[in-house]
């Protein structure tokens, strides 16, 4: 436990330095937020304004970057440049290991999530009840949890080499297709079938459902759940995999 | 109390390739040992079963009296591998800092930084570090948590003579603490001048287990050399002891385990010796008369 939480932190710190993860994370979801409710802002959707639904997507968008890159290429680095094999050399179990990783992505998913709501209040002024805010934040902070079991997953599966595009493939297709970018009411049929299907889109509804006054759908969580089950049991199996190749 | 190190007739097998066979050692506690041999010996496959990152194909490892991932597991063994990137975005200080809480008797993180000579950049992030100052950082992190028993693979490897210098010091100082200390190298004059015994490995076996004296007189123990003219090969090697003979010109070296007899004989024999030198085969000569004993089984198979 005490090397869980002393590896978790360090993490953590060479983590918020990173400056890809300062520009993925924070950067461009706050700077999309910005571009886009002042090209869209004065249009309404719904009942809700634009500024107040996008907000919620740049959140996810930025919550869901952290998760996904905070492991995905850097861990397949370490463990191409031996760093793991170093760590199997000291009382730190490997279990201890990857769940500090999986916690550390959380972790450093919070901060994008404030700081796009932030820029919300700031500049366009959103004004949410303290339930829809305290739904929306939790929604989107902790369900974060299947992207960072899908970045353990993809920096066991991919070499250091793939895995930077590997990582940012998936990160923008399931940001798209997620109905982040864009709106899932104007999407063609087939996108919104596909939405439907892949993780991102229910991802968000949590945070669409909270600022719209609604409970956090029961749908939109099992599949969350399912999705989180079916990440990690891929990730250990990547990751015994993994094992067995290197300490035979 | 139990042995730092036991092998029990370990194999170790990669396919079809041996790395190590029937291998039988043990290491008592506060030993300095090397572990000496040419690339592909099987010095690494060793270490890696001694830290449990492999499993013997066969036989027995026990480390401190218990497995090797026990060992581990409980702090009492630590390692400098020999290809171990650190991890970028930390600084040295941090790093060790990190390592050190995971073990429960720790070196406090400047005692580690100082004794691996790291104090002056313990602030610098580990990606801007220079080569020898990284082999001295995964130094400091070997040590911060005072193991028991601490193997290092290849660790100079890099360094220049002054930082090698430097580096031994300090292992020196960590073994006076009754530490036990192995390391795997292939530089003779470190396995000369730090162990207390070296064992050679040659093809996955163990060729030679012994301090350095008497690994240099089990080879054919010393050498004579001496001038004489018209003194064909066959009559030196005839001599008594002799083992191994040079020629060069008038110019003869044989190695021999009767030194006194050796020479007693070629007077007797009538050679006319002018010149005559003993002295003691260096390391280098005991180890390349070692490696070359043992066959090629390459060879021997017709490959």
């Amino acid at each position: 436990m005490k090397g869980f939480i002393a590896y978790l932190w360090m993490e953590i710190r060479r983590t918020v330095r990173n400056g890809r993860y300062l520009t993925f994370t924070i950067g461009f979801p706050v700077g999309f937020y910005l571009l886009f409710s002042a090209l869209y802002g004065r249009e309404p959707a719904g009942g809700l304004s634009f500024t107040t639904l996008y907000m919620v997507s740049m959140c996810a968008y930025g919550a869901m970057g952290a998760a996904l890159t905070s492991n995905g290429a850097r861990l397949a680095a370490e463990r191409g440049g031996g760093w793991t094999r170093q760590l199997r050399v000291t009382p730190l179990t490997p279990a201890a290991y990857v769940l500090a990783r999986m916690t550390m992505a959380v972790c450093v998913a919070l901060p994008a999530v404030l700081l796009v709501a932030l820029a919300g209040v700031l500049v366009h002024h959103v004004h949410l009840g303290a339930a829809a805010w305290l739904g929306l934040l939790a929604g989107i902070w902790l369900g974060s949890v299947p992207f960072a079991a899908l970045g353990v997953f993809m920096g066991y599966a991919l070499d250091s080499e793939s895995a930077y595009g590997g990582v940012m493939i998936v990160y923008f297709g399931l940001s798209i297709l997620g109905g982040l970018w864009f709106p899932y009411a104007i999407m063609p049929h087939g996108m919104q079938l596909a939405a439907r299907i892949l993780p991102a889109y229910h991802y968000a509804s949590l945070g669409w459902n909270a600022v719209a006054g609604h409970a956090p759908g029961w749908r939109n969580l099992g599949i969350l759940a399912a999705y989180t089950a079916v990440f990690a049991a891929a990730a250990a199996w990547r990751y015994r995999r993994d094992e067995a190749r290197e300490y035979a | 109390m139990s042995d730092a190190v036991v092998f029990a007739q370990v194999e170790k097998r990669f396919g079809a390739i041996a790395a190590l066979s029937g291998v039988d050692l043990s290491i008592r506690r506060g030993e300095t040992v090397a572990l000496l041999g040419p690339n592909g010996a099987g010095k690494s496959t060793a270490v890696a079963l001694m830290l449990g990152l492999r499993e013997p194909t066969a036989g027995t490892v026990r480390i401190l009296g218990g497995p090797a991932v026990a060992a581990v597991r409980a702090g009492r063994v630590a390692a400098m591998l020999q290809t171990a990137n650190l991890l970028p975005g930390v600084s040295v200080a941090e790093l060790v800092e990190f390592v050190r809480t995971l073990y429960p008797h720790p070196l406090s993180t400047a005692r580690a930084l100082e004794v691996a000579g790291c104090t002056a950049f313990a602030r610098r992030p580990v990606e801007r570090l220079s080569g020898g100052q990284a082999q001295r950082a995964r130094f400091a992190m070997a040590i911060a948590g005072d193991p028991e028993l601490l193997f290092l693979d290849e660790p100079t490897t890099g360094f220049d003579v002054d930082a090698r210098r430097h580096f031994w010091h300090g292992i020196r100082g960590f073994a006076a603490s009754g530490r036990t200390v192995l390391f795997a190298t292939h530089y003779l004059e470190e396995a000369d001048a730090v162990a207390d015994r070296i064992i050679v490995l040659q093809r996955g076996r163990v060729v030679a287990d012994g301090s350095a004296a008497a690994i240099k007189a089990h080879s054919g123990g010393r050498v004579v050399r001496f001038q004489a003219a018209g003194v064909d090969r066959a009559r030196c090697a005839r001599l008594p002891g002799v083992s191994q003979v040079e020629v060069d010109g008038d110019r003869l070296r044989l190695r021999t385990a009767d030194p006194d007899a050796t020479v007693a004989a070629a007077y007797a024999a009538g050679i006319s010796v002018r010149g005559l030198e003993i002295g003691g085969a260096d390391l280098e000569e005991a180890f390349l008369a070692l490696v070359n004993e043992q066959p090629d089984p390459k060879e021997a198979s017709g490959r």
